[in-house]
């Protein structure tokens, strides 16, 4: 009753907000978000875009296909460590049952929200979290048993423990060595957004949406076009003027045929893709932005 | 009043040198992982709905759901947090993160000697928790994570505990915490996979 209460007083302002704009606290999930084009069928399909299904014996082998389809469930970078699942030895055993009680019984519910919800691998961090000392204490005898297991399991922890560090000092380095070209080089054809900035912002007063991020907009800057609109291009371009967009950001090639419409006022042939690898060269694109006649 | 159940199995007695040498080396590391924050975000999720969020609030001082952001709709606990470091003129947003990390770090290093068999297992215990790419790459991002993984362990923490009202309160309290940082057990995509349609996008207006 006390851990409800103060859970309550922490953390339900978020839920009770919900209830008051949507009827349900954890909008737009299960009932959608009533009063948007958020209704259950879509967040469903929004959620579908991850993970491997929701079959019952997927249930069950989902643990083992982030491991060795990470691609399904957001990526390598999304993973936790999977010798965290050496924890579930514990169940067996009375004492680490009894020790580790809330830990199993959390980590459960949380696999089962996200198995049932959004498969994004980062997610579960959290609940492998929790296995973490029930692993340890399997993994740990095992250790000193085998060589052989001992030193596998050292390089497994060694390895990505330190990923952190190094990731954070080639970060860093990335920037301290030209601060200056750091968001070109590592967000998404920021060197694009900077020009359409000091051009186009200039003359129109503000800059809307880039497929990319870091642009707020305020609502009076905002468009809504209607799927019809999309496609073919010539009902687009209408629909543009209808709104009155001026401007118009594109990969090279993708407006071809309504080139007469168009008038190239920029182009870049490598803009890159930020956030894509970290190890490797960004990925770019050619990227070009029309004026709408 | 209810009877003290500590079920701590670690004496602190009984703990080997070389336990604290590696759980020392581990906090380095996490530590070390913090030189991230120094550079501007960069996380695709977080430029794309987690920063705009926030600024969303810095500017408008209140809690919307806001039309270009419908991931505002969610708890925004760690939005609020970076609202005001950024109302407080802040432009180094991983910094918030690289503090929830090292928070968390902690909580699960906490919570590891509550619950494990044996002082030499905790080190153990700490890199199974943090050592993966998910932690290295969400350190300095600005995103909620870390933050749910700090209250996550701290609540348990609480909760494996001895049962007394004041371990019951805090572990009520880390948890309201998590679950106002996000829907707990269950969660949302990451808007990559949503974009905006094509290329409707550098347009001003006239």
């Amino acid at each position: 009753m006390i851990a409800a209460a103060c859970a309550a007083a922490a953390g339900g302002l978020w839920y009770a907000l919900n209830v008051w704009r949507f009827g349900n606290p954890v909008a737009p999930f299960v009932f959608g978000a009533k009063g948007t084009p958020l209704d259950g069928g879509v967040v469903r399909e929004l959620m579908d875009n991850y993970g491997g299904g929701r079959g019952a014996l997927n249930f069950f082998i989902t643990p083992i296909r982030i491991v060795i389809a990470s691609e399904m469930y957001g990526g390598r970078a999304l993973i936790y460590n999977p010798l965290t699942y050496a924890g579930l030895a514990g169940l067996g055993f009375a004492s680490a049952r009894r020790r580790s009680a809330p830990l199993f019984f959390t980590a459960a519910v949380l696999y089962s929200g996200w198995y049932l919800t959004v498969q994004n691998a980062r997610l579960l961090l959290p609940a492998a979290m929790l296995l973490a000392p029930a692993a340890a204490d399997r993994l740990v005898p095992m250790m000193r048993r085998s060589r052989l297991v001992g030193v596998a399991a050292t390089l497994a922890l060694a390895v990505p423990m330190l990923l952190a560090p190094v990731v954070g000092l080639v970060r860093a380095g990335r920037y301290v060595s030209n601060p200056s070209t750091y968001l070109d080089r590592e967000t998404e054809h920021h060197a694009d957004i900077r020009w359409a900035r000091a051009r186009l912002a200039s003359v129109f007063g503000d800059v809307a949406y880039f497929t990319i991020p870091a642009i707020g907009v305020e609502p009076l800057h905002q468009f809504e076009l209607a799927a019809a609109d999309l496609t073919p291009h010539d009902r687009f371009l209408a629909a543009c003027r209808r709104q009155r967009i001026t401007h118009l950001f594109a990969a090279q090639g993708e407006f071809d045929d309504v080139g007469s419409q168009l008038r190239v006022v920029y182009e870049n042939p490598a803009s890159r893709l930020g956030d894509v690898h970290f190890f490797r060269p960004a990925p770019s694109e050619a990227t070009v932005i029309f004026e709408i006649h | 009043m209810p009877r003290p159940r500590h079920r701590a199995a670690v004496p602190p007695a009984a703990e080997p040198p070389w336990t604290a040498r590696i759980t020392a080396l581990i906090f380095i590391c996490a530590a070390v992982a913090c030189a991230g924050a120094l550079a501007p975000v960069t996380d695709h999720d977080a430029l794309s709905y987690v920063l705009p969020i926030a600024r969303h609030i810095a500017d408008a001082g209140a809690l919307r759901v806001w039309s270009d952001q419908a991931p505002s709709m969610w708890p925004q606990g760690n939005q609020v947090l970076l609202a005001f470091v950024m109302k407080m003129g802040g432009d180094r947003l991983g910094a918030l993160s690289a503090i929830e990390w090292l928070v968390a770090v902690g909580a699960i290093s906490a919570l590891a000697r509550r619950v494990s068999e044996r002082p030499e297992h905790v080190p153990v215990a700490i890199a199974l928790a943090i050592a993966a790419p998910v932690a290295a790459f969400q350190v300095a991002a600005a995103k909620e994570d870390m933050l749910l993984l700090a209250a996550t362990a701290a609540a348990l923490f609480c909760l494996a505990g001895p049962r007394t009202a004041g371990e019951a309160a805090a572990a009520g309290l880390f948890a309201g915490i998590a679950a106002g940082v996000k829907y707990p057990g269950s969660r949302w995509p990451s808007w990559r996979g949503s974009r905006w349609p094509t290329a409707v996008t550098a347009a001003g207006t006239r």
